[in-house]
């Protein structure tokens, strides 16, 4: 006995049925302008004419399911016309012609289902659910062994806090060998698959031997991480021939042994890579000159705020609306900028002093000695000291792109500014 | 012999059983009631012994003292969460000390120790009015099996062939006047559909005596007798076919929302197979997982969704499969289970199915369990769930159609349904 009737609309009323692609995704809504994405071709279409921002508005609501008819006057509304005529043509909306006695098409616009929300759960009072299955959320182990150095780079407190790097500490303290033992276990059950060690100088480890038998014993891609300066080919060759990964760090200034060196030592085996960190731009230019004399070596540079290279940033890293918009960014991708933080979310780590840290900038959620990686792993998810740092702060919570831009990272930290770009400046 | 695949591995079962957010007890198979259309009843080929057997608490405690030993260990990945432990039966209340001395155990000794327990039963209700203090005490969900008014739930018989209602009512509104706040927050209903009632009658029942919606079972298709498969036919309602029978099914699809039949399989529908439908933060980070990486069927993984012992210590993946499925067995002072042979039998039945999964358009959204398929056991096993383009695109238009007539459903599903 079901009654399809009152599907159908009466007859006269609607000329066109107007919806988007299900592949759109639209920013600020309640704003008084607004973004509309395609998430498959790339292309954007912003407008802050209100008639056409209350067509979309209704296209939004529950009860339209994604659809709404469009009066035969909706043609004479030219700037509104063309506006929708602008959006057919982006792929972005599309006009359908209302046919006598077919009952109302429906569209299923894009509503993110996320089935293990922890802000979910938490509203609703399920807190218990948080915790379960939860260590396959973590992916990624930094473990500081020591913070013994003898070198003395002007920025090693700096480093640290916004990229993967050696620091020394003020006095000195290295992880026991048994804890670290306790953490390569721990891990076995998560989805741990990177583990980067890292010190000081990790090469000065006391039982660094011993610590390389283990990584026999518990299967990881390790990467030990050495600043040039630290090099040493002995002890490099070592770790090599376990067929573990060197991340070699370059930072300025360069150290006295020359660089060339170290990289004549280690280029062709492809688990090296030279981690460049640089302040200006002569050393982009020095690096960039540097590893083309050296085809074929690995190498990533990364940009170092040092307190008075504000201009450098700005003009290099700051994003601007086409850097934002360069790449084709996916549905999920803008999900996945809404609900959590890419660069922190799975990694933990653990330094010297035993404590544990979602990222080196926040406050520590354990202690290794008596917490377990899953204590860890859960005291994250539920206190959110960086997994899930989400634009949801001025001014990027009044921005169209604030789930297009990526997710915030150690420089807007370390700047002290939330936002890195000319959009808002 | 050809290798298979191997979805599954020996520690993967170990690992769903150490996460396991359920056990069941099948506190005993003996029963107060002698329901019509009971699985274990005249309907059905006797597959189960039932013989009246009563599970040990000792039996019970060496089992969770085994679990909580795995929570200890690597295999466990979660922590401060949730595991029922529910009651189930025959009736579980028949077996009460069982259920005493288990809730006393599990608070005095497992409590706090990686998980938090919430205690739910089943009942018949026959036996309320004796026990429900101590289940109110302890938070206990009651989950009451009734299946509308006189005339609905007289297929629900003691073993003199009384009805059962009168004594049921009586307890439940016991327990109604006495705790008026926790029948409200923790007490639900539970009806079997057949020829004697119907969803909208269970609807306009429930609502007007209890203002709650009961969850709706179909009679059991599988196993019938011979020789009773007729009455079965006669006894048999299809839910959806039950409620679209009534004038105001639209109402009653929005009252009873996840628990109507079009509203579950919408949902249902939609959780299974919209791309914007992701389980856990780990998906949207990386993706969904592949298809080709799915295990065929929709079967969940051994243990992974709950434990189900028997009363005479079987161990089995839920209630609702019959013992010859057994995967493990405990008794007072032992603890039986072989997960490499468990994830070997899983592989076998994979793999009798994978080719048929792989060309079935519901391969997405299957919710079909492999033990209930016919001949799971022999070389050859055919699924009757088996969806072609053609039967996939009804299914599917079915599906928005229920959404066409009530559009306001997509969002809310889209932003409440949590699919467990
Ligand atoms: S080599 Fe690393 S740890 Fe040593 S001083 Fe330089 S930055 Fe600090
Ligand atoms: S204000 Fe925030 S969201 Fe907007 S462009 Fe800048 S960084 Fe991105
Ligand atoms: S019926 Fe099948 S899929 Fe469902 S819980 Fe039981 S064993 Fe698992
Ligand atoms: S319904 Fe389709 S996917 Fe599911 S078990 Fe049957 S054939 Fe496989």
């Amino acid at each position: 006995m079901l009654n399809t009737d009152k599907l159908i609309p009466p007859k006269g009323i609607y000329k066109y049925w107007f919806t988007l692609s299900k592949n759109v995704y639209v920013s600020n809504l309640s704003q008084g302008a607004l973004l509309l994405y395609n998430t498959v071709n790339g292309q954007s279409f912003e407008s802050s004419y209100i008639p056409f921002i209350e067509i979309v508005k209704d296209i939004h609501k529950p009860e339209n399911l994604g659809i709404i008819g469009l009066k035969p006057s909706i043609e004479e509304d030219q700037q509104c016309w063309a506006t929708l005529q602008h959006c057919i043509e982006k792929k972005i909306g599309l006009l359908i012609n209302v046919e006598e006695g077919k009952s109302k098409p429906i569209n299923l616009l894009p509503i993110l289902s996320l089935q293990k929300d922890i802000d979910k759960f938490t509203i609703s009072g399920e807190q218990d659910l948080i915790g379960h299955n939860i260590m396959s959320y973590l992916t990624e182990l930094n473990i500081y062994i020591n913070t013994d150095c003898e070198q003395s780079c002007p920025l090693c407190t700096n480093y640290h806090k916004q990229v993967n790097s050696c620091f020394k500490g003020a006095t000195s303290t290295s992880l026991s060998l048994k804890l670290v033992e306790t953490i390569l276990n721990q891990a076995s059950n998560s989805s741990t698959k990177n583990i980067n060690i890292l010190g000081g100088n990790i090469f000065r480890y006391s039982l660094l031997h011993e610590l390389l038998a283990l990584t026999l014993k518990y299967k990881y891609e390790y990467h030990f991480w050495i600043n040039h300066k630290n090099f040493d080919e002995e002890t490099y060759q070592k770790i090599a021939s376990l067929n573990n990964h060197t991340d070699i760090i370059v930072s300025f200034p360069l150290g006295k042994g020359s660089i060339e060196s170290v990289a004549k030592i280690c280029l062709g085996n492809d688990r090296n890579t030279f981690q460049f960190f640089i302040e200006t731009e002569e050393q982009y230019n020095y690096v960039s000159e540097l590893v083309e004399t050296f085809p074929g070596i690995k190498y990533h540079v990364h940009p170092i705020y040092n307190g008075t290279n504000i201009k450098f940033f700005e003009k290099n890293i700051f994003l601007t609306r086409e850097d934002i918009l360069s790449d084709t960014i996916s549905m999920r991708k803008i999900f996945c900028n809404q609900k959590l933080n890419s660069n922190n979310f799975g990694s933990l780590t653990v330094l010297p002093d035993a404590s544990i840290h979602a990222n080196l900038n926040s406050k520590s959620i354990g202690d290794i000695n008596k917490d377990s990686l899953l204590d860890c792993v859960y005291a994250e998810l539920v206190q959110n000291t960086a997994w899930r740092k989400v634009r949801n702060f001025e001014p990027c919570n009044r921005c169209s792109y604030q789930y297009l831009c990526p997710s915030p990272s150690n420089y807007e930290t370390v700047i002290g500014k939330l936002n890195l770009c000319n959009v808002n400046a | 012999m050809k290798k298979i695949r191997e979805y599954i591995m020996g520690t993967d079962v170990q690992m769903f059983l150490a996460n396991t957010p359920q056990l069941t007890f099948e506190t005993t198979d003996a029963c107060n009631l002698n329901c019509f259309y009971c699985g274990y009843g005249t309907l059905y080929n006797e597959y189960n012994d039932r013989t009246c057997n009563y599970l040990s608490p000792e039996t019970a405690i060496n089992f969770l003292n085994y679990i909580a030993n795995l929570w200890q260990t690597n295999a466990n990945r979660s922590t401060h969460s949730n595991i029922a432990i529910s009651f189930y039966g025959g009736e579980p209340l028949m077996n009460f000390s069982f259920i005493e001395e288990v809730v006393t155990f599990i608070k005095r000794e497992l409590s706090g120790k990686h998980r938090e327990f919430t205690f739910n039963i089943t009942t018949n209700a026959v036996l309320l009015d004796r026990y429900m203090d101590f289940m109110v005490e302890n938070e206990f969900r009651i989950l009451i099996s009734l299946d509308g008014n006189k005339h609905n739930n007289s297929y629900r018989v003691d073993h003199a062939g009384k009805e059962s209602y009168e004594r049921v009512a009586k307890n439940i509104n016991l327990l109604r006047n006495k705790y008026p706040d926790y029948f409200e927050k923790h007490v639900n209903f539970n009806s079997v559909l057949h020829n004697r009632n119907s969803i909208p009658v269970l609807h306009d029942y429930f609502k007007q005596s209890f203002g709650k919606y009961p969850s709706i079972g179909e009679l059991n298709d599988t196993n019938i007798r011979q020789d009773m498969k007729e009455v079965f036919t006669k006894t048999y309602r299809n839910p959806t076919e039950s409620l679209m029978q009534s004038e105001n099914y639209s109402e009653i699809e929005l009252d009873m929302f996840l628990k109507s039949p079009t509203y579950g399989s919408v949902a249902q529908f939609l959780i299974n197979n919209s791309e914007f439908k992701y389980d856990n933060y780990n998906e949207l980070l990386y993706g969904k997982p592949s298809i080709d990486n799915k295990t065929p069927t929709g079967t969940c993984f051994p243990f992974g969704r709950k434990v189900f012992i028997t009363a005479n210590g079987k161990l089995l993946p839920c209630e609702r499969i019959g013992h010859q499925h057994m995967l493990g067995q405990i008794t007072k002072d032992s603890v039986d289970i072989d997960f490499e042979a468990i994830a070997k039998r899983y592989n076998q039945y994979y793999a009798k199915l994978e080719k048929q999964c792989k060309g079935c358009f519901n391969k997405y959204g299957c919710t079909q369990c492999l033990f209930y398929l016919e001949d799971i056991e022999k070389d050859v096993c055919k699924c009757k769930g088996f969806m072609n383009q053609k039967t996939f695109e009804d299914y599917r238009n079915t599906q928005l159609h229920f959404l066409a007539r009530n559009p306001e459903a997509y969002s809310k599903i889209m932003n409440d349904v949590k699919y467990r």
